[in-house]
C-alpha cells in the first residue's frame, strides 16, 4: 500500500522544530542600545531622562508683548503664549531641542508640508526667511503661507529658530493667515526680547529638560501629552499639569518632596498639591492616614466621615474636612483624573484653616489641568 | 517495521479521535467567546488558546450575578490543535493512498496542516508591539505593552548603553537571577502583576517597600491590586517588582521597581554604582530595538466636515535604514500599512491633541501561511468537487444517451443490460 508518509514525515519534523523553537522565550537578553533621545516613547508624562548632565542649561527669558499671556510649559513644551487670551486656538509654542535639530531647511520643509506647500531648497528658504537680532546673537524667522482652498482662509506658520544655552529653541505661531498677520510684529518682538541666563529654576510645572536634546527635528507642536491609545489606552490624563490662581497672601514655596507638584504657604497653614498613580490604596486607607496626621484614630468604614462631593475642573471630586483633638486640622480635595489621583490639601491649626477657608475654596475653584 | 508503525499510529489516526477533537475545539471556542465578557481578548487568547491546558470556570456560561463557582480542567488550544495535527498526519501515514483521484483531498488536508502549523508558529514567534512617535521625534524601538521586563541599563559608556533585559516570566518564576554581564545577582523578592503606589506612611503590612532608590526618595510603597480585566478603557496593569541586589554576599539594597516610574523618569530613575559602572534599574514595557529608525514627519487626523467623526488617520514617517541604504518618506494610513524587514506597521492610534502617532508593529514570520493555506485549500476543493462534478456529468450523459436509445443494437454474444450506468442492474440481469 502506498501511504502518504512522504507528506506526513516533514509535518512531524516541522512540529518538533516549532516546539523546540518556542522553548527559549524566557531568556535574558544582553544587547547594546543607543542612548534614549527622549523619554520612553510611551511615557504619558513629560520629562527628560536624566543622562548625567549635571550643569543646568541656560534658559531663555523674554518680555511678552502687551496683551499676551504666558502659560507654563508642559511636556517638551517649555512655554506657551496666547496672543489673544483666553483664546487658546492661537498660540506661540516654545520648544527646546538638541543642537542636532538645528537644521532650518529640513524643519522649514516639514512645516511647509503641514500647510500643503511643496519642499523647498536653500534658495527657496532664503525667500521665506530672514534673520533678526536676538541679544548678542541672531535668530532666524521663517514665514510660510499655505495655499488656500476655495472659500477657506490660508494657513500660515510663523516660526523662529534661536540658539541658546547649548540648545536650539523653536517658537511657532501657526494659524489662519489673517490672525497670524495680526500678531506677526508681536511675535518678532518676543523673539528679539529673548535673552539666555543661567538656570534659575524652571517654570512651575515644567519637567526637567536636561536630558532633552538628541531629537533629529523640531516638533511641529512641542507637546508631549499622554500617549492616547498607547498602553492599552489606559493612561489618559497622566500627562496633565496643574494650574491654579493663588489667593492673595499665598506664596509658593520650593519643595523637593517627590510626587508633590506644588507647595504654597497660606498664613501658617501649608497647601500642597500632590499626584499619585492609581487609586493610591483606596479612599479608606487615605482617610485613615489623614486622620492619623491630625491625631484621630482610624475608622473601619467611611459612612460617618465628613466627605462631600464637589466639582473640580469640571470633574467629580470629593472633599474631606478633619479637625483633630489636638487642634490640628486638614481639608483634602481628592480629584481622580484618568490614571492619576490628585490631592489638594491644606493643613495647619484649626483657627488658621477657618481663616483660610474661603481662600482655599477659591484656590480649588481655580484649579485646572492642562495637557 | 511498517506493521509496527501501523500498530502504533492506528489509535492516533482514529477518525473517532478526529471527531472528538473537533467537538472539543468547538467547545473551547464557545468557552473562549463567553470568557471575553470578563477578560480582554489577549488574556483569553493566552488563557484558553495559546496554552496546553486550561481551567474553564463554569460561571462564564451563566449570568454573572448567579455567582456560580466551580471549574473544569480542559485541554488548551495548543493541545487540541497539536493533537489534530498529529491525528491528521498519522491518518495520512497509514490510511490515505496517494492516487490521482485523491489529489483534491490531499490538498485540502495539506491546507489544514498549514493552518494549524501557521497558528502554532504565530503563537510562538509573532511579536506585536507599538511604536509611539511624537511629531519630529525619531524612534528606533517598539514596545510590547502587554508585558514588562526588568532592564538593567549600564549607562557608563557615554556613547551607548548596554542593556540586560530580564523578561517578566523570569521575574514571575525565578528567585535569583544572574547574568555574565551583571556584576551582581538579582534576588526577586516579589513580583506584583498589578499594584498601586501609595505613600509608605501607613501603607500597611501587605505593602512592598524598598530601602534604596526611588521608593525611598519618593516615600512610596506598593500595594498588590487585582489584575485588570482588560475589558475597560481605563484599565491597565501596573506591575511592580521588589528586588534585592547582591554583590557576592554584600547586600546592595532592596529596590522597588515599578512600571509607573517609567512615566516619571526624572523622579523614577534608580541608580546603582558597582565596580566603576553605573546601572539604571527600570521595570518597563518590553522593548524591541530596530536596526532602522522612524521619524514622524506629520500626523493627520481628518474629520468629516463639520463633525468630530474621524475620517482618516495617517502618519507621514521618514524611514531611515542605513544598512539598506534607505532614507525616504512613507505614508501609513488606515488599512494601508508599511511593510519593512518582515514587519508590518499599522496606523493604530494617536496621542492626545494629534501630537504624535501610535503604530502597531507586527512581526509574524508565519503571516503568509494562512493565505497560502486558503489558496491551496480552495484549489483542493475545486479539484475535488470538480472531479466529482465531472463524474456526475459523465453519468448523466450516459443516462441520457441510454434514455434516448433504450435498446441499442446488441453485440453478438453480449447480454442485454437494463441501462447504461447501472452495472449492478446489469449484473443482476446477468
Amino acid at each position: 500500500m502506498r501511504t502518504a508518509l512522504p507528506l506526513a514525515a516533514p509535518g512531524f519534523a516541522l512540529l518538533a522544530v516549532l516546539w523546540l523553537g518556542g522553548c527559549n522565550q524566557d531568556d535574558i537578553k544582553s544587547y547594546e542600545a543607543p542612548k534614549d533621545s527622549a523619554p520612553a516613547a510611551s511615557a504619558p508624562m513629560g520629562g527628560g531622562m536624566m543622562t548625567g548632565n549635571a550643569t543646568p542649561p541656560s534658559l531663555p527669558h523674554w518680555t511678552a508683548p502687551s496683551g499676551w499671556e504666558e502659560l507654563p510649559g508642559s511636556g517638551m513644551r517649555y512655554a506657551t503664549f496666547l496672543p489673544e487670551p483666553p483664546d487658546t486656538s492661537l498660540a506661540v509654542r516654545v520648544t527646546p531641542l538638541g543642537m542636532m535639530a538645528n537644521d532650518p531647511l529640513s524643519n522649514a520643509n516639514r512645516w511647509a508640508g503641514q500647510i500643503g506647500l511643496p519642499p523647498m531648497d536653500e534658495a527657496g528658504l532664503a525667500k521665506v526667511s530672514h534673520k533678526i537680532p536676538v541679544g548678542d546673537s541672531e535668530g532666524l524667522i521663517i514665514d510660510l503661507l499655505g495655499n488656500a482652498e476655495e472659500g477657506q482662509v490660508a494657513d500660515r506658520i510663523l516660526a523662529a529658530i534661536v540658539e541658546g544655552g547649548d540648545r536650539v529653541w523653536f517658537l511657532m505661531l501657526p494659524g489662519p493667515k489673517d490672525r497670524v498677520q495680526k500678531h506677526a510684529k508681536g511675535f518678532e518682538d518676543l523673539v528679539k526680547s529673548i535673552r539666555f541666563h543661567g538656570a534659575t529654576g524652571m517654570p512651575m510645572g515644567h519637567p526637567d529638560i536636561s536630558g532633552v536634546g538628541d531629537g533629529m527635528g523640531a516638533p511641529a507642536d512641542g507637546g508631549m501629552g499622554s500617549m492616547g491609545g498607547g498602553m492599552a489606552g489606559s493612561a489618559g490624563g497622566a500627562g496633565e499639569h496643574f494650574t491654579y490662581t493663588a489667593p492673595a497672601g499665598w506664596k509658593e514655596v520650593p519643595s523637593d518632596v517627590q510626587f508633590r507638584d506644588l507647595t504654597l504657604q497660606a498664613g501658617s497653614a501649608e497647601v500642597t498639591v500632590t499626584k499619585f498613580p492609581g487609586s493610591v490604596g483606596g479612599l479608606l486607607m487615605n482617610v485613615n492616614r489623614w486622620r492619623g496626621q491630625v491625631g484621630l484614630s482610624p475608622v473601619q468604614d467611611l459612612s460617618q466621615q465628613p466627605l462631600t462631593d464637589r466639582k473640580v475642573a469640571g470633574g467629580a471630586a470629593q472633599r474631606l474636612d478633619l479637625v483633630g483633638s489636638d487642634g490640628k486640622a486638614m481639608a483634602v480635595v481628592i480629584v481622580p483624573r484618568g490614571a492619576l489621583t490628585w490631592f489638594l490639601k491644606i493643613s495647619g491649626s484649626a483657627e488658621e484653616l477657618k481663616a483660610q477657608g474661603e481662600s482655599f475654596d477659591r484656590f480649588v475653584d481655580s484649579a485646572g489641568f492642562t495637557e | 517495521m511498517k506493521d509496527t508503525l501501523r500498530r502504533v499510529l492506528a489509535p492516533i489516526a482514529s477518525l473517532k479521535l478526529t471527531v472528538a477533537l473537533l467537538a472539543m475545539s468547538m467547545f473551547l471556542v464557545f468557552a473562549g467567546t463567553w470568557a471575553q465578557l470578563d477578560r480582554g481578548i489577549w488574556t483569553v487568547l493566552e488563557q484558553y488558546f495559546r496554552t496546553w491546558w486550561t481551567v474553564i470556570p463554569l460561571g462564564i456560561f451563566l449570568p454573572r450575578d448567579w455567582n456560580v463557582h466551580g471549574a473544569i480542567p480542559f485541554p488548551g488550544g495548543w493541545t487540541i490543535g497539536g493533537l489534530m495535527l498529529v491525528n491528521l498526519l498519522a491518518a495520512h501515514t497509514i490510511r490515505f493512498r496517494w492516487t490521482k483521484d485523491r489529489i483534491g483531498i490531499f490538498l485540502i488536508h495539506f491546507s489544514l496542516i498549514m493552518l494549524l502549523v501557521g497558528e502554532f508558529a504565530t503563537g510562538l514567534f509573532a511579536v506585536e508591539s507599538r511604536m509611539t512617535i511624537d511629531e519630529g521625534q525619531t524612534v528606533n524601538y517598539a514596545e510590547d505593552v502587554r508585558s514588562v521586563e526588568l532592564a538593567i541599563v549600564d549607562v557608563t559608556d557615554p556613547s551607548q548603553n548596554r542593556v540586560i533585559a530580564i523578561p517578566q516570566r523570569a521575574l514571575e518564576h525565578k528567585k535569583t537571577i544572574s547574568h555574565p554581564d551583571l556584576p551582581f545577582t538579582i534576588q526577586v523578592d516579589r513580583f506584583l502583576p498589578n499594584a498601586d503606589l501609595v505613600s509608605d506612611e501607613n501603607a500597611g503590612p501587605s505593602a512592598l517597600h524598598g530601602n534604596r532608590g526611588a521608593a525611598v526618595s519618593a516615600g512610596v510603597a506598593a500595594l498588590p491590586k487585582a489584575v485588570a480585566r482588560g475589558v475597560g478603557r481605563d484599565e491597565a496593569d501596573m506591575p511592580v517588582a521588589q528586588i534585592t541586589l547582591k554583590d557576592g554576599v554584600t547586600d546592595l539594597g532592596t529596590y522597588l521597581t515599578a512600571l509607573w516610574f517609567t512615566f516619571m523618569p526624572s523622579r523614577g530613575t534608580q541608580i546603582v554604582d558597582v565596580g566603576g559602572h553605573r546601572y539604571e534599574l527600570w521595570l518597563r514595557f518590553v522593548r524591541h530595538y530596530k536596526p532602522y529608525s522612524m521619524q514622524l514627519v506629520d500626523f493627520k487626523h481628518d474629520k468629516y466636515l463639520g463633525t468630530e467623526t474621524p475620517k482618516n488617520f495617517s502618519s507621514l514617517v521618514r524611514l531611515i535604514d542605513p544598512e539598506k541604504n534607505l532614507d525616504h518618506e512613507v505614508l501609513i494610513w488606515m488599512n494601508n500599512p508599511l511593510r519593512h524587514r518582515g514587519e508590518t506597521f499599522y496606523q493604530a492610534s494617536f496621542k492626545k491633541g494629534d501630537m504624535g502617532t501610535v503604530l502597531q508593529v507586527v512581526r509574524n514570520p508565519a503571516w503568509l501561511l494562512p493565505y497560502v493555506a486558503c489558496t491551496i485549500g480552495a484549489l483542493g476543493m475545486s479539484i475535488h468537487f470538480g472531479q466529482n462534478l465531472l463524474r456526475f456529468l459523465r453519468r448523466q450523459r450516459k443516462t441520457a444517451a441510454h434514455a434516448a436509445h433504450p435498446h441499442p443494437a446488441r453485440e453478438p454474444g453480449r447480454p442485454a443490460v437494463a441501462g447504461a450506468g447501472a452495472p449492478h442492474a446489469a449484473r443482476r440481469v446477468r
